[in-house]
């Protein structure tokens, strides 16, 4: 897939057409100088592109330019299989990607934006767990990524189950005989209040004073139940807190659900992918403020009650002072609190929350350890024996960083003991490993490098790659080496590549077919949308 | 997956929590996530809570009902 052209029914709007294989977006700005070049619409122009084609999320500019311009409307050439196709978006209807999801994720690598480039593989827009990425890096490296999918699958249900396990076990389901327990118990409960009733009460002297403490004795116990519920309540909140993804999905996973839910449903689903993704995601993940708000309130609520307990005990104590003797109080005192343990201990039991037994949820655990471990040694295999396509890629990764950098480099995936995957870039100087790819320029073309890599590899699309951004702040040689070696390989291997870059320094070789569009702050009309908003 | 069929149970079917899920919060008109969680998935094994998932997906997929993060809040829609 090749972008042709972008344009737009807003009149001022500078149409851009783009060229076969190499295209620049210029910027140039009014006078030199550090932070001249901003504002001009280059990167605009790019989250247009991912926006308009893969439904990208919605950011600030794009929220911008919806408020700027009433209902505008945007077409976007292109140039699929030799065939022309238009994409249009009419912001006034309802947002829906041109592409589906598997698209979408084989372009993840392709579009690269100015922050981009801190890693060349987990990128800025990739949240979440590995599981929302290294399956996909492995794919597009040309592995069979199932195994690794499977793996980190098992390993959520693994962390539910001993969640599971663990909570189980601390609220004492373990016990067996629990009926008799409760007998116990409850024996012990009656003797207890059989004590205090047979207390000594004989020095009652005070009638009044007995009916003020019985009145506070209320109080304390509606307090302490309020307590206990609030309690209850803060154990909750404070768990959810700690278990931010109570259950955890991989995008496929949820994607398999909705079309599930396309065959049962069909015209009656009112959402799109996207959206309920993104509800996904905040019913497990972002819920923290809300959370901890609700934590605080809670809180402020168990102290207020615990000061209120306190005081009435202490005017209790006062009152009952003045109606039993000494050792009646101590003795009172003494068994009361007995009272409340069994009491609290005979509800816990009474609470038959946990029906599936601890030994069950182990046992499939254990099962599942075993599928873990097969799994692991399955994409250890993968990667070690169907590597053809990821050498290949190493190869042109190579050949690009030390034409352009000359820096010796490599790309390694590193498995570990536990058959998890690391990804890293490594660098050679005489023979030892070196710093090089630490500056930030060398990252830089290293995740450009990393990305036109992948695109030679996986080009059956003849498709594009738009770098952001990616040579601004470089010198000059770098600049000359970096254009020459993408523009020859986007020829070689008829791939479209798209950069935006600032108009200082930029190398002879560059001929004026390949700048598209110059994008200027000396007039209005000269910016993207032919006006500032 | 979504079960239906000769193998669901009112204990593993989506669909089936789905319609209970979406009966109390019509009653109730919006809900906490926390309160619903405790009151339909706190005796949580993992499968029952993926079940929980699901359903809260296929109401959110039918429309029926919107998240508030701030407040942690499930609001009901009758006709979306």
């Amino acid at each position: 897939m090749k972008i042709l052209k972008i344009s737009s029914d807003i009149p001022s709007f500078r149409s851009v057409k783009f060229n076969k294989n190499f295209s620049i977006v210029l910027g140039v700005a009014k006078s030199r100088g550090e932070g001249k070049s901003h504002n001009l619409g280059k990167t605009t122009l790019i989250e247009l592109i991912d926006h308009i084609l893969f439904g990208s999320r919605v950011s600030a500019r794009i929220k911008a330019i919806k408020e700027s311009f009433q209902n505008p409307v945007f077409r976007v050439d292109l140039l699929i299989d030799g065939e022309h196709r238009t994409v249009i978006a009419d912001y006034s209807k309802k947002k829906k990607a041109a592409f589906s999801t598997e698209i979408k994720q084989a372009y993840e690598y392709f579009i690269r934006f100015q922050d981009d480039y801190k890693d060349e593989f987990r990128k800025v827009s990739i949240r979440g767990k590995d599981l929302s990425w290294k399956p996909l890096l492995l794919r597009l490296m040309g592995f069979n990524e199932r195994p690794l999918v499977e793996k980190y699958e098992i390993e959520a249900t693994i962390q539910d189950y001993d969640k599971f396990i663990e909570i189980a076990a601390s609220s004492g389901m373990k016990r067996e005989g629990r009926d008799e327990e409760i007998t116990q118990l409850e024996a012990r409960r009656n003797e207890l209040l059989d004590a205090i009733g047979n207390l000594n009460f004989g020095n009652i002297e005070d009638s009044t004073s007995a009916q003020l403490a019985s009145e506070i004795d209320a109080n304390i116990l509606s307090a302490k139940k309020e307590l206990f519920i609030q309690r209850k309540e803060l154990s909750a909140v404070t768990e959810a807190i700690r278990n931010t993804a109570f259950v955890e999905f991989s995008a496929e996973r949820i994607e398999q659900i909705y079309s599930d839910l396309n065959i049962y449903f069909g015209d009656q689903l009112k959402r799109d992918l996207s959206d309920v993704q993104e509800f996904f995601i905040q019913i497990t993940e972002n819920r923290t403020t809300a959370l901890n708000s609700m934590k605080k309130r809670i809180l402020d609520r168990v102290y207020s009650l615990e000061e209120k307990v306190s005081n009435l005990n202490t005017k209790r104590a006062n009152y009952l002072q003045l109606i039993v003797t000494p050792s009646s109080i101590d003795i009172y005192r003494q068994l009361s609190s007995q009272l409340a343990e069994t009491e609290t201990e005979l509800s816990l039991l009474k609470q038959d929350i946990y029906k599936e037994s601890i030994q069950t949820a182990t046992n499939e655990r254990n099962l599942l350890r075993t599928q873990q471990l097969t799994l692991a040694a399955k994409v250890a295999t993968e990667i070690d024996e169907h590597d053809s396509k990821f050498r290949e890629i190493k190869d042109q990764y190579r050949q690009i960083m030390s034409e352009v950098m000359d820096i010796d480099s490599e790309i390694d995936i590193e498995k570990n003991s536990t058959g998890n995957l690391d990804f890293r870039t490594v660098s050679w100087r005489d023979q030892s490993p070196s710093q090089e790819l630490k500056g930030e320029m060398a990252k830089k073309i290293s995740c450009a490098a990393f990305d036109v890599a992948l695109r030679i590899v996986n080009n059956d699309d003849s498709g594009f790659i738009i770098h952001d951004g990616v040579i601004d702040n470089a010198d000059k040689n770098i600049k000359k080496k970096f254009i020459e070696a993408m523009k020859r390989r986007a020829i070689e291997f008829d791939f479209q590549y798209i950069m935006t870059a600032i108009s200082d320094d930029l190398p002879d070789s560059v001929e004026n077919g390949d700048i598209v569009i110059t994008l200027s702050d000396k007039s209005e009309k000269e910016l993207l949308f032919g006006k500032s908003f | 997956m979504i079960r239906i069929g000769q193998f669901s149970t009112p204990q593993n079917s989506s669909l089936y929590l789905a319609s209970r899920i979406g009966l109390h919060l019509r009653n109730q008109k919006s809900e906490s996530l926390l309160t619903l969680q405790k009151r339909f998935c706190a005796s949580a094994t993992p499968g029952i809570r993926t079940t929980f998932t699901e359903s809260l997906l296929l109401l959110f997929a039918l429309g029926k009902l919107n998240f508030d993060p701030e407040t942690d809040r499930l609001v009901y829609h009758e006709n979306p």
